[in-house]
């Protein structure tokens, strides 16, 4: 080996090390680990990041809650205030003797009073937050957020934790309702995409995780209900346990563990859009209140089932589209062909009709003879 | 005419004498007994000298003389106890003066004893004696050893002598016989502890050159198996044997290793380590380029692949090569159990080795710089362990490795039984009271554990040394630069790996070079009838090992069920 050639490697490694950052590595020990983080207005304009961290005796048994009995807090509440994102952040720094890490954060939660301007500047300085982990689970509130935050589950002693090990499990509840940071970050910045998040709730025995609120542009457009947060699961394919009460002769039949396999479609005829959305829908009845013949019960069962999602549906997005509110993408992919259409594109929405067919194959489980 | 040089020689000699019988005279005083031994010493140097140089040759061939004879050897080796010289008289009547020679201790008493000088004594002679008759009566009708050769030269007596033969000289005769009356005193044939295996051949080399010989010839019973003999160590002159399967080994290789043998040029050699270190071509590498195994089977069997075996007197470890990577995971045990166990272990020993080399700076580039990396519930588990250590992780991890390191070294020195003590300390008492002190962490002591399991897994000990200097390297990399600075780090280790050779064979070989066809016996262990050809790595002379062997026709010892009994 040359010497020029042994000048040059050490002046890599030198340069390596140099330029790694190694010196700004805090360990673990240095770190105060934000589990959850909440936004909320506060007065006089100005913006509450409400960070959740755990305790001592929170991490010494995670899984189980605070080790030496229920009374022992898991995790405490640090509060910062500030005109800003950065000023609040930067006010609750400074009453943390470690650093604040949002490296291992798993949820966010939005208060839905937030103003346009405080959303924008949250989703900006989250888009530019270098250590934050962008997959976090991301909901909405109407609740006060430091009451949210503080609230514990029975499931889940360690209350950040709820919500991350809900969603890890896609297919255990009713709707999976997944948001995460970088939905914020993508909705920010393509004009014809409106954002949806979960909303959460704080209930006696923990929380509730089941209405959707739709947002236009940095705004809340519309909470849903909790049976429209069902439907509107349906056709985003993300509804895992749908049910669907019937009436025979006026005896009440429950179809059960509907779900739906969405197709969408659109096409554009004499200058009105036709916005396609065709179900497959399969489920399962575990009882009939009658004997009756296979056959013809389960073809009721599927006409009535078809009948139902199909209306409910159709009012549901008619509606969505009458308020110009687009969840679905569809907006998104017009705008990419036509970077200049967005205000056709949101005319025709407006304006759309909508066609929805369904199929439904369901499964008779149980002793129904 | 006599040389100036003998001339002076001749003067001080003389005057040694003088001088001798000068300090004799007042010998009673005392003080001067030591200075006599050294004198009478230098006296008997002189002599030979004087006797040499009077000598045609030079003094470097026998001429007949047992006076000159008796001086040089006793000159020899000073005044060491262990050099037996004695005179007698061959034959009844002729009374022929003879000298005989040997080491006490390394040459057969009884051989010397019954079948050498009592033989040569007890001759019975009745025509008149010459040189010649003296000598051919000595050498086809009197010694009844078996193994007998006759030289003239001193450096060969000189070294037969101190090698456990006898030497008998008879005057007037040039030249001298030389008797195989070689027993060193050995250790009996032991058992293979260095590498243990539950199964299979157990045997073990010995120290003694000879029996490994023997040991190596009782497991390949073929002329091709060859042996050949070479010395190093100029001053200990120690037998080196290189063995090998001709018509298997590669002769390029085995010119190369014989002439890397032969350059070994060092006055003593004590050990295979002394002879191996000077093989390789990098002197400085950090990976091991042979193997030393004492497990007579695995060196039968390393020569079948046509590797080649060097086998140093003294030292019970053989030298084996060329190695490869893959090779230093294979143990004799591996074809002593099912493929399915063999092919089990390897992988386990792979896992191992990955486990040992990556979970501590894992540890530390998650916990201190890629924390965002980690499972949430196991980051919390690992920071609510940490609750009270005043350590960054990293510290922590030079801590229980320095506490291994001790532990493995402090096992070592110590005899068996309280090595067994020592790791009971290590591991309960050491290990729970670093933790309740707070030193370290709960997991720390698992990855610890888990570390120290995984590096000393492997089965070769050479092997483990490289990768417990590359763990420093590869805890620098993750502390500075997390799992980019591991990642980096196993790059330059993978590049380095990939540049090495050893003896020509590449040593990543079969998968770098690519060569799928040597797989099946690499990390995993094919059945041993379709280990059908011999490894391309060493470049054998002939691949093909086995003959091919269908399995057998299924039989039925009992009837199919439905058919009639007979």
């Amino acid at each position: 080996m040359k010497l020029g050639q042994r000048k040059l490697i050490r002046l890599a490694v030198l340069a390596m090390l140099l330029l790694s950052g190694c010196a700004d590595n805090r360990p673990l020990n240095h770190r105060a680990l934000v589990l959850a983080l909440g936004f909320a207005p506060a007065p006089r304009g100005q913006i509450s990041m409400i960070f959740q961290i755990p305790t001592p005796a929170g991490l010494a048994r995670p899984s189980m809650g605070g080790g030496k009995g229920e009374s022992s807090p898991t995790t405490f509440t640090l509060v910062g205030t500030g005109p800003t994102v950065a000023r609040a952040f930067s006010s609750a720094q400074a009453d943390l003797n470690k650093d604040l890490y949002f490296g291992q954060l798993q949820t966010l939660i939005l208060s839905t009073h937030l103003s346009a301007r405080q959303f924008g500047d949250i989703a900006s300085t989250l888009a530019r937050w270098g250590t934050l982990d962008k997959t976090a689970y991301t909901l909405a509130t109407p609740a006060n957020v430091p009451l949210v935050l503080s609230t514990r589950s029975k499931t889940t002693p360690l209350a950040p934790l709820y919500v991350s090990t809900g969603f890890w499990c896609t297919h255990c509840p009713v709707v999976d309702l997944k948001r995460q940071i970088w939905n914020l970050e993508q909705a920010q910045f393509a004009p014809a995409q409106d954002l949806w998040l979960p909303g959460i709730q704080p209930i006696a025995v923990g929380f509730q995780i089941q209405p959707i609120v739709l947002y236009r542009g940095n705004r809340v457009a519309r909470i849903l209900t909790p049976h429209q947060t069902t439907l509107l699961g349906y056709v985003l394919g993300r509804t895992n346990k749908g049910t669907v009460d019937l009436r025979w002769h006026g005896r009440r039949v429950s179809v059960d563990s509907l779900r739906a396999e969405p197709q969408l479609s659109a096409r554009w005829q004499r200058s009105r859009l036709y916005l396609h959305v065709n179900l497959t829908v399969t489920g399962n009845i575990y009882s009939f209140p009658i004997p009756l013949a296979v056959e013809p019960r389960l073809t009721w069962l599927d006409q009535a089932v078809k009948h139902v999602l199909t209306v409910q549906c159709r009012a549901l997005l008619q509606s969505l589209g009458r308020q110009g509110l687009d969840p679905f993408q569809w907006g998104d992919a017009f705008v990419w062909q036509h970077p200049h259409g967005l205000k056709t594109w949101l005319h025709a929405y407006r304006h759309a009709v909508w066609i929805i067919s369904a199929h439904v194959q369901l499964r008779e489980l149980g002793d129904n003879t | 005419m006599p040389s100036p040089q003998l001339g002076a020689a001749a003067r001080i000699a003389h005057t040694l004498v003088n001088l001798h019988r000068w300090l004799a005279q007042r010998r009673s005083k005392g003080q001067v007994s030591d200075l006599l031994n050294a004198l009478e010493a230098l006296d008997a140097s002189v002599t030979v000298a004087l006797h040499e140089l009077n000598s045609s040759d030079g003094g470097m061939r026998f001429d007949g003389d047992l006076n000159a004879a008796r001086t040089h050897l006793q000159a020899m080796v000073d005044k060491s106890p262990d050099l037996i010289v004695r005179s007698f008289t061959v034959g009844n009547a002729w009374r022929w003066p003879a000298l005989i020679a040997f080491v006490d201790g390394l040459a057969a008493n009884q051989m010397i004893d019954q079948d050498t000088v009592q033989r040569l004594m007890d001759a019975p002679s009745q025509d008149t004696p010459t040189p010649g008759m003296v000598f051919d009566a000595a050498r086809t009708q009197l010694i009844t050893v078996g193994h007998l050769t006759t030289t003239t030269a001193w450096p060969a007596i000189e070294t037969k002598v101190l090698s456990g033969n006898t030497a008998v000289f008879l005057a007037g005769n040039a030249s001298v016989i030389l008797l195989d009356t070689v027993k060193y005193p050995a250790r009996a044939i032991p058992t293979a502890n260095i590498e243990p295996a539950v199964r299979g051949p157990q045997e073990a080399f010995n120290e003694v050159g000879l029996t490994r010989m023997d040991q190596l010839r009782r497991w390949i019973r073929s002329p091709s198996l060859h042996f050949d003999a070479h010395t190093v160590g100029v001053i200990s002159q120690t037998p080196v044997m290189v063995a090998y399967l001709d018509g298997v080994a590669n002769n390029a290789l085995l010119a190369q290793v014989t002439d890397r043998v032969e350059r070994v040029k060092r006055d003593v050699v004590t050990r295979a380590n002394d002879v191996a270190e000077y093989l390789p071509e990098q002197r400085f590498g950090l990976f091991p380029q042979y193997r030393l195994s004492d497990r007579v089977d695995w060196v039968a069997q390393e020569l079948g692949q046509g590797k080649i075996a060097i086998l140093v007197d003294n030292d019970p470890f053989a030298i084996l090569l060329p190695m490869t990577l893959v090779d230093f995971y294979k143990t004799s045990q591996d074809y002593s159990v099912s493929w399915w166990d063999g092919t089990l272990v390897r992988l386990i020993r792979l896992v191992a080795l990955l486990i040992g080399l990556y979970l501590m700076p894992l540890y530390v580039a998650l916990t201190a710089v890629n924390l965002n990396l980690m499972p949430t519930m196991l980051l919390l588990t690992i920071d609510g362990s940490r609750l009270g250590v005043p350590f960054a992780p990293v510290v922590e991890v030079i801590i229980m490795y320095i506490i291994i390191e001790l532990l493995h070294e402090a096992a070592n020195r110590l005899p068996k039984e309280l090595a067994v003590t020592l790791g009971t300390v290590g591991a309960v008492v050491v290990g729970t009271a670093i933790v309740k002190a707070d030193i370290v962490d709960d997991v720390m002591i698992i990855c610890a554990t888990l570390t120290a399991l995984g590096l000393f897994t492997t089965p070769s000990f050479e092997m483990s040394t490289p990768w417990r200097w590359l763990f420093w390297l590869m805890l620098f990399g993750a502390y500075a630069l997390g799992i980019f600075g591991i990642l980096l780090v196993t790059v330059g280790i993978v590049a380095y790996l990939a540049s090495l050779e050893s003896f020509g064979v590449p040593y990543l070989s079969p998968f770098g070079p690519f060569r799928t066809e040597s797989w099946a016996d690499s990390w995993i262990r094919a059945p041993i009838p379709n280990l059908r050809r011999r490894s391309i790595s060493a470049r054998p002379v002939v691949r093909k090992a086995a003959a091919a062997n269908t399995p057998p026709e299924r039989f039925h010892l009992h009837p199919p069920n439905g058919s009639s009994r007979s």
